[in-house]
């Protein structure tokens, strides 16, 4: 039985199954005719006619064209199920017979793959930052067609503010303009809630009706703010945010109709917003400033009186949308016109002496552009153009070490060349190779990306909007696998050029494989662009580093360590003068103060170094402003006494003790910066100040007692603020006014943790007033921090990508310089046998590579001259060019360079010109 | 010629071919010489249809296919059982005794044996 099946593996190795269709066809043509042939042959051997032969042998084979019909079609599926998986066996046999060949080299395999993998991680992590933070839309329907609306001016001796709109402006804009399909302005703020859950205060969004239609938002229940909430006098209605409803009401629709205790009046619950629905929040001048999202837990009516005199207050953030077509331009065009005529509309409000001085003006932004603020994106972007020539250098690397290894394999190419491997087919080997490599890379590269992210988030700060919601997501293991492939074929194609028949690579020992003037050019080219990117990457994050430094040296004018901040905030229902507030603010100093733990409790309107905005026009006694001096415009807080001692903030003359408060002295603090603006050369302390309606006021002038020496309220990496402190009490008694209502509290503490201070706090005025709430705390030195966290952020993820660049050049220098004595053995044999000595032969390895490490270098230089001017926006007392900073980084990259061809240089001193002259 | 022969059951023409080729790899006319050789004729196979059940059989990977001469130099493709083919015969072949048994039972029964 075993015999015929040796013949048949001889039968099988003659034939291979056709795998075509027209083969796979005809196959069964072939098959029936065989058939059919063979039978007649039979039936004639066994004595019948040639026609009936025939006859027989159709009639026994029954229909001919059924049965080819039915066979065809099997056979035609088994060819194509078969085909497939030659292709997938194929596949896999070249994947195997890839990894085979790239384990033989252990060494080109790790070091290629980590690199590419360090480098494809990099980008990724940054890709998806950006496409968190910039790319992705803003939370809204058709929000690309959102605007925000401003009235920028600049203020004389404050330079250029985004003014939000005022009510008249709203009324104005929103009837006359001809490029929006609506027009809405808000502003937000706290309510406090009361009732049996308890007190708490909520963010409360205060909106003209007109926010829902121009956001397209929807109810979930009931209903939103229609535009009859929206008249002055209208029964106050409120619509609840979709997670306050959650929270307080637990998801309750029955709530809607019922009635919203506040500390004010009660007001009726109209409807539930969709989830998610927040406003842009607004920058302190009304402007949409750069926190995406203000979560609106009470959304309620303003109720504007379209027919109030017009005011220039300008308090409310403005978001249009725009017609289709419509471009933002064309937009502001429209609002620079309506603005023009607000002298003839407004007179009282807007004189034409004010529009000159102020440049009052109108602006029209995408409000993408308003929320990510002016510097973020483009930062990002050069963030992510940073990780991109880490990317490069990674590349080079790793192209470099094909180039090597395509040199020690070209004796095999020649080889399968001479032997009748086609040009796909050697082709087709390298692509696996290569692809195989980088897919590994990449899939590596995803996950040193996530595990990147989760580091930059501990490092990131908290106002880089949207950071928060950055996660690992396809369109990054998209681009992460785009980039694989991409250098997969790059490094793949690269040996194209050269697998024509190389009679060179043949013979055997010859000389034809010391490689040719080509690829050397190739790899100094690689050297000098790696190392002209990694110049300018250190260049960068060396002025980052710088501008950091110069940060932390900068004085706040405040002393940060141990202070608590919390918001405390008493209903207006309760204490209903500014003496009755300044009575509980009183109790609740002395009872904070008495608590272990701390050392001194005050309490001001609004905290240096957060929200410190606010601009009033303040007057000095006695001394109009001349027409060529600017009015400042400054902050105007309300500090209580003990506020400047405990924030650290030091006073030189008297800072306003409770006494001052008692006798009403009317006693006020200014910076250096305002006195010196106000009374140059002269000493303040005793000069008369105002704001409130200027020198006719019933107030009167304040008097300076005490000077701030230097305060950075704004923001460390601003001039000292300008401001005026004003007293906690008004020099008029019984005042009713809000402004006391509202406390800011800077709580002193010896705690290592002054948040651990917070459940104490909230005890002591729960036990004062229950329906007082007690929110935000923080702390004062995470305020400083926060002052510094863009700097800081740009900078770390700088210095991450230059010390990369650094590593990834280093390894880059040595593998070409080894590569190139490598190459010169022989020449460095003859010279140490013609008497060259150890020191000079590794002069010239070294000096070769410092060569190729200049040019590099002179290249950056040029480079880094254009490219960091894009860092200015976040550089901080730091030019650009700062001439340290690009002499220090090449320097450096001299030195690494050259610390870099000192293996190569040893090697090639200890090259022993006998053996050498020998192999040659 | 006989003067009547048997029509092939239904389903059974697998078995057949499976039957046929253990014995070694044969082309489609083998198959039918080597029928009418072990059944005397008896057996009326329409010839045609035996190329559908090859086929059929081929892409369960029951059978193998390979293209051969003849001993006469023409060119007949040639099939044979593979391993899985193999196991497919002697499961049928199982099938098959349990179904002439009780068939055979069927017929051999006396009135009232089901009492």
């Amino acid at each position: 039985m075993t015999e015929p099946l040796d013949g048949w593996r001889e039968v099988r190795r003659v034939f291979r199954l056709p795998l075509s269709w027209r083969r796979a066809r005809h196959e069964v043509d072939e098959e029936l005719a065989f058939h059919l042939e063979e039978r007649i042959d039979q039936f004639v051997a066994a004595g019948m006619s040639r026609a009936d032969a025939e006859a027989e042998a159709a009639r026994r084979f029954g229909n001919v064209e059924g049965y080819r019909n039915r066979t065809r079609a099997i056979h035609e599926a088994t060819m194509q199920t078969r085909q497939r998986s030659e292709r997938l066996r194929g596949f896999l046999r070249e994947i195997a017979h890839s990894a085979r060949v790239l384990r033989r080299t252990p060494t080109f395999s790790l070091v290629a793959t980590i690199t590419l993998a360090l480098g494809i991680g990099a980008a990724t992590a940054i890709f998806l930052v950006l496409d968190a933070v910039v790319l992705r839309p803003l939370p809204y329907r058709q929000s690309e067609e959102l605007v925000s609306v401003l009235q920028p001016a600049t203020v004389p001796g404050s330079g250029d503010q985004k003014w939000g709109m005022s009510a008249a402006g709203y009324f104005h804009f929103r009837a006359n303009n001809r490029t929006l399909v609506d027009l809405a302005g808000y502003r937000t703020g706290g309510l406090t809630v009361t009732g049996e859950a308890g007190a708490e205060t909520v963010q409360m969004g205060m909106v003209t009706a007109s926010i829902f239609p121009t956001l397209r938002a929807q109810p979930l229940h009931g209903r939103l703010l229609l535009p009859e909430d929206d008249l002055p006098g209208a029964a106050p209605v409120v619509v609840l945010g979709h997670g306050f409803w959650q929270r307080r009401f637990g998801g309750d629709p029955g709530v809607v109709g019922t009635m919203l205790a506040t500390a004010g009046a009660s007001m009726e619950i109209v409807g539930v917003a969709e989830p998610g629905l927040t406003l842009p929040k607004p920058g302190p001048f009304g402007s949409t400033a750069n926190l995406a999202g203000f979560g609106v837990e009470v959304w309620g009516a303003m109720r504007l009186d379209p027919a109030a005199r017009a005011q220039n207050s300008h308090q409310y953030s403005g978001i249009g949308r725009l017609k289709p077509g419509v471009t933002p331009e064309m937009a502001q065009a429209d609002f620079e016109a309506m603005t023009e005529q607000f002298p003839t509309l407004f007179p009282s409000a807007y004189s034409t002496g004010f529009m000159e001085q102020y440049q009052f003006r109108a602006g029209v932004i995408p409000l993408r552009d308003e929320v990510l603020g002016p510097t973020l994106g483009p930062i990002l972007w050069m963030l992510f153009a940073a990780v991109g020539l880490v990317l490069v250098i990674a590349f080079a690397n790793v192209a470099n070490l094909f180039l090597v290894r395509m040199e020690a394999r070209r004796r095999e190419s020649a080889i399968r060349t001479a032997l009748g491997a086609d040009r796909p087919r050697m082709l087709a080997l390298f692509l696996s190779e290569s692809l195989l490599l980088t897919t590994v890379a990449g899939a590596i590269g995803c996950g040193v990306a996530w595990a990147g992210l989760r580091a930059l988030l501990v490092i990131a700060p908290t106002n880089i909007p949207r950071l928060a919601a950055v996660s690992m997501s396809g369109q990054a293991i998209l681009f992460a696998g785009g980039i694989s492939l991409l250098a997969g074929l790059v490094l793949g194609l690269m040996p194209l050029a050269r697998t024509r028949v190389d009679v060179a690579g043949l013979r055997e020992g010859g000389r034809g494989l010391t490689s040719g003037p080509g690829p050397r050019r190739a790899r100094s080219v690689l050297v000098v662009g790696q190392v002209a990117l990694a110049l300018m990457l250190l260049s960068a994050s060396g002025l980052m580093l710088k501008s950091v430094a110069r940060l932390r040296g900068v004085e706040p004018g405040l002393e940060p360590a141990g202070v608590l901040t919390v918001s405390i905030s008493i209903p207006f229902s309760q204490y209903g003068t500014l003496d009755a507030g300044v009575a509980f603010h009183r109790q609740l100093h002395e009872r904070l103060a008495s608590l272990p733990g701390v050392i001194r409790v005050g309490a001001s309107s609004a905290l240096p170094l957060r929200d410190f905005g606010g601009c009033s026009v303040v007057f000095r006694e006695g001394r109009p402003y001349g027409p060529d001096e600017q009015t400042p415009c400054v902050a105007t807080p309300r500090a209580t006494p003990g506020f400047f001692e405990a924030m650290g903030i030091a006073v030189s003359g008297h800072a306003p003790t409770w006494i001052d408060v008692d006798s009403r002295s009317g006693a006020v603090v200014v910076t250096r910066a305002l006195a010196d603006r106000l009374w140059p050369g002269e000493d303040p302390i005793g000069k008369g100040i105002t704001t409130n309606g200027g020198p006719d006021s019933p107030f009167g002038y304040y008097r300076v007692s005490g000077v701030i020496p230097a305060l950075r309220a704004d923001g460390l990496d601003r001039p000292p603020t300008e401001v005026v402190f004003y007293p906690a009490s008004e020099k008029v008694a019984d005042l009713r006014s809000g402004a006391l209502h509202d406390l800011e509290y800077a709580i002193q503490t010896s705690l290592a943790d002054p948040i651990s201070l917070v459940a104490s706090v909230r005890q002591l005025v729960a036990e004062l007033n229950p329906d007082v709430p007690v929110v935000n705390p923080q702390t004062m030195q995470s305020a400083v921090e926060q002052s510094m966290a863009r700097t800081s952020f740009v900078m770390t993820l700088l210095t991450i990508a230059g010390a990369m660049a650094l590593l990834l050049s280093a390894v880059g220098i040595y593998g070409v310089i080894s590569y190139l004595v490598a190459q010169r053995r022989g020449e460095i044999g003859v010279r140490m046998a013609l008497g060259a000595r150890v020191s000079q032969v590794a002069r010239l390895v070294v000096g070769q590579s410092l060569l190729l490490v200049a040019i590099g270098v002179g290249l950056g230089l040029a480079g880094a001259m254009v490219g960091t001017r894009a860092l200015q926006a976040v550089l901080y007392d730091v030019s650009p060019t700062d001439p340290v900073v690009l002499a220090s980084v090449s320097v450096l990259l001299l030195g690494i360079a050259t610390l870099a061809s000192v293996g190569p240089a040893r090697r090639a001193a200890s090259v022993e010109p006998v053996e050498v002259l020998r192999a040659e | 010629m006989p003067e009547s022969s048997l029509e092939l059951l239904r389903g059974t023409l697998d078995l057949v071919i499976l039957k046929t080729l253990s014995w070694g790899p044969l082309h489609g006319v083998g198959v039918v010489q080597w029928i009418e050789a072990v059944t005397h004729q008896q057996l009326q196979v329409e010839e045609g249809a035996l190329y559908p059940a090859l086929h059929r059989l081929e892409r369960k990977g029951w059978l193998e296919a390979e293209w051969g001469f003849t001993d006469r130099g023409r060119k007949a493709k040639y099939y044979q059982l593979t391993a899985t083919g193999r196991k497919q015969l002697s499961a049928e072949l199982r099938t098959w005794s349990r179904y002439t048994t009780a068939i055979g039972r069927v017929i051999a029964a006396e009135g009232g044996a089901a009492r």
